[in-house]
């Protein structure tokens, strides 16, 4: 029995204290704990808007560096004129996701004839966001890693090489090889065939011109008229009223008025002549935009080629700016940081306008938050960024063009 | 069972128990602070975002200054090598008339608008941060061998966060041909 003395357990005032100071020690550490655990959310909510405002803004950038390539300034003529209808452009969707499409700005030149610019504002046309209006952009461009099709000379009806093409006489198709890039795609070099709905830039000594890829077989791409479902941006329109149609883009033999193509540079053509040397392209125009109808309450940021699906890049935005310096910003016009296109101001007391074709430089402003509010602070995470991109394509000023 | 071993069994002092929950909870702390360590280093995120785009801008404004020709080649260059570039870091600020960063005629240092607590944009409770926590540096060299011809492009935006310096790095080439 003399063991079990002492086996004696605590005493009460012993447990009491133990107890006390144990519950403060463990409600310290259980403090800091919870603070541990919100300060680790709020870590992912920053990584997680951080890297949408990465991934969102990188392809942004890039793909304004590379509008217009091979357009460069000039734009691509669009068919207008009595009867034509006017070109469209993606708009954001609409209630319910509805797709929407709105009239491209285009610009008229001196000479009459109309263009769609590399670059093509749309100030204030997206969802309006924490009390302002955003903004969308358009952009052309030709596909780089798509190999160029050329007609050659003479003219070769049945192309056998894989790059040659021929031009139908009224230009409702391309005949090309069966083993063309174009149809069978090119595993080597990851080239995607085309695709219905794609959108073709032709070029050629006359001018440009951009047809839309409504059906295709295994040697012809063809580009219906009035297929609002393929073509719902309307390049597709080659009626004899119109101007700017990719008739101008044909030989001129002689007759200026048939096809209505009598504005110059556009130059006249008779259907049934030939084209002269054209090269054919893959043009992508891509639309960013605001989409605040899919994911409701969580806008996102989407990137949309020509009239394919939509792409989200970049989730719960919460601005998308653009604004653009302009040709002659070194001028007395302080032309910088304009937001919206056609531009006219007074330089030297003569009214000038800016038109789209003219732009050198885009600013943009991107911003993003977390999907939740973050308890430390009790408010969103967010991060905003402000960036300028110098359109290499349009970056080079030609003094001596006085008609841009 | 001899009852003498039971003397050996006996339970934690308090003295002892205090002491072990002590270390306990040290260590329990440590590793909270490093988790706020790891936090306070993600904290420089937004601004490794920022730098990404800067170090872009500033290399793709010295190609717009050669393919705009506003500018020689001989141009291109910093200030103590007689172009246009100014030597050294410089604060984040705005392209001057020109549209070029880091030259003499550059602007107000960059700010960014954050719609602040009510989430509403351009309105009192907006919060503007500027950015003068940041530096850039333009450095442009010849490179060795190309005549002249071929330049070095280096940017090296220098950015604080807290007490931690950190340096971004964009390193390019520029030729004479556009």
């Amino acid at each position: 029995m003399r063991t079990f003395s002492k086996e004696a357990g605590f005493t009460i005032s012993e447990l009491l204290v133990s107890t006390t100071i144990m519950l403060f020690v463990a409600g310290a550490a259980l403090g800091t704990f919870k603070s541990a655990l919100d300060i680790n959310d709020a870590a992912g909510l920053m990584a997680d808007s951080n890297q949408n405002l990465r991934s969102g803004a990188n392809l942004l950038v890039r793909d304004l560096m590379m509008a217009g390539r091979v357009i460069a300034g000039t734009g691509v003529p669009a068919p207008w004129g009595s009867g034509a209808q006017p070109i469209r452009r993606p708009l954001p969707p609409g209630t319910g996701g509805v797709k929407n499409y709105g009239d491209f700005t285009q610009y008229a030149d001196p000479d009459g004839s109309m263009n769609i610019p590399s670059i093509t504002p749309g100030y204030g046309l997206g969802p309006t966001l924490q009390g302002l209006p955003t903004d969308i952009i358009t952009l052309l461009t030709v596909d780089e890693f798509m190999p160029v099709v050329t007609t050659p000379v003479p003219v070769v009806t049945a192309p056998t090489a894989a790059l040659q093409g021929y031009i139908a006489k009224d230009a409702s198709s391309v005949t090309l090889s069966a083993s063309s890039p174009w149809l069978v795609g090119d595993t080597t070099n990851d080239t995607v065939p085309i695709q219905v709905g794609d959108l073709i830039l032709f070029k050629n000594s006359n001018g440009m011109s951009i047809q839309t890829v409504t059906s295709l077989d295994t040697t012809h791409l063809y580009f219906a008229q009035s297929d609002a479902t393929h073509d719902p941006f309307r390049f597709n329109q080659r009626g004899t009223g119109y101007k700017g149609t990719i008739w101008c883009i044909k030989n001129d033999p002689a007759d200026s008025t048939v096809l209505g193509c009598n504005t110059v540079p556009i130059s006249s053509g008779v259907q049934g002549s030939e084209f002269p040397v054209t090269a054919l392209f893959r043009l992508v125009m891509t639309t960013y935009y605001v989409d605040s109808v899919t994911t409701p309450g969580t806008p996102r940021l989407t990137r949309l080629l020509n009239d394919g699906a939509p792409q989200a890049l970049a989730g719960v935005v919460e601005d998308l700016d653009f604004s653009f310096d302009l040709v002659d910003a070194t001028g007395s016009s302080g032309a910088t940081g304009i937001t919206n296109l056609p531009y006219t101001t007074s330089i030297n007391g003569t009214s000038v306008t800016f038109n789209s074709s003219m732009i050198k430089k885009v600013n943009i402003h991107v911003g993003v938050r977390s999907e939740t509010i973050a308890k430390p602070s009790q408010d969103f995470v967010r991060n905003h960024v402000n960036t300028s991109v110098v359109v290499r394509s349009l970056a080079s000023v030609d003094r001596y063009d006085t008609d841009k | 069972m001899k009852p003498s071993t039971r003397s050996s069994e006996r339970g934690f002092s308090l003295a002892e128990t205090v002491i072990a929950l002590g270390v306990l909870i040290t260590g329990v702390l440590g590793a909270a602070g490093i988790l706020a360590a790891g936090v306070r280093n993600l904290s420089s995120s937004p601004s490794d975002v920022i730098v990404t785009q800067k170090a872009a801008q500033a290399v793709e404004a010295v190609f717009a200054a050669r393919d705009s020709h506003k500018f020689t080649w001989s141009q291109l260059r910093n200030v103590s090598d007689g172009g246009i570039f100014l030597d050294g870091p410089q604060s984040l600020k705005l392209p001057g008339p020109d549209g070029l960063v880091n030259t003499a005629d550059d602007g107000a240092i960059e700010t960014i608008d954050l719609p602040g607590r009510d989430g509403i944009l351009q309105n009192a409770d907006d919060q503007i941060v500027t950015l003068s926590q940041f530096t850039r540096e333009i450095k442009i060299t010849d490179v060795t061998g190309e005549n002249g011809q071929l330049r070095s492009l280096v940017v090296t935006i220098i950015y604080y966060n807290g007490a931690n310096k950190r340096t971004y790095t964009l390193s390019t080439f520029i030729s004479a041909y556009s």
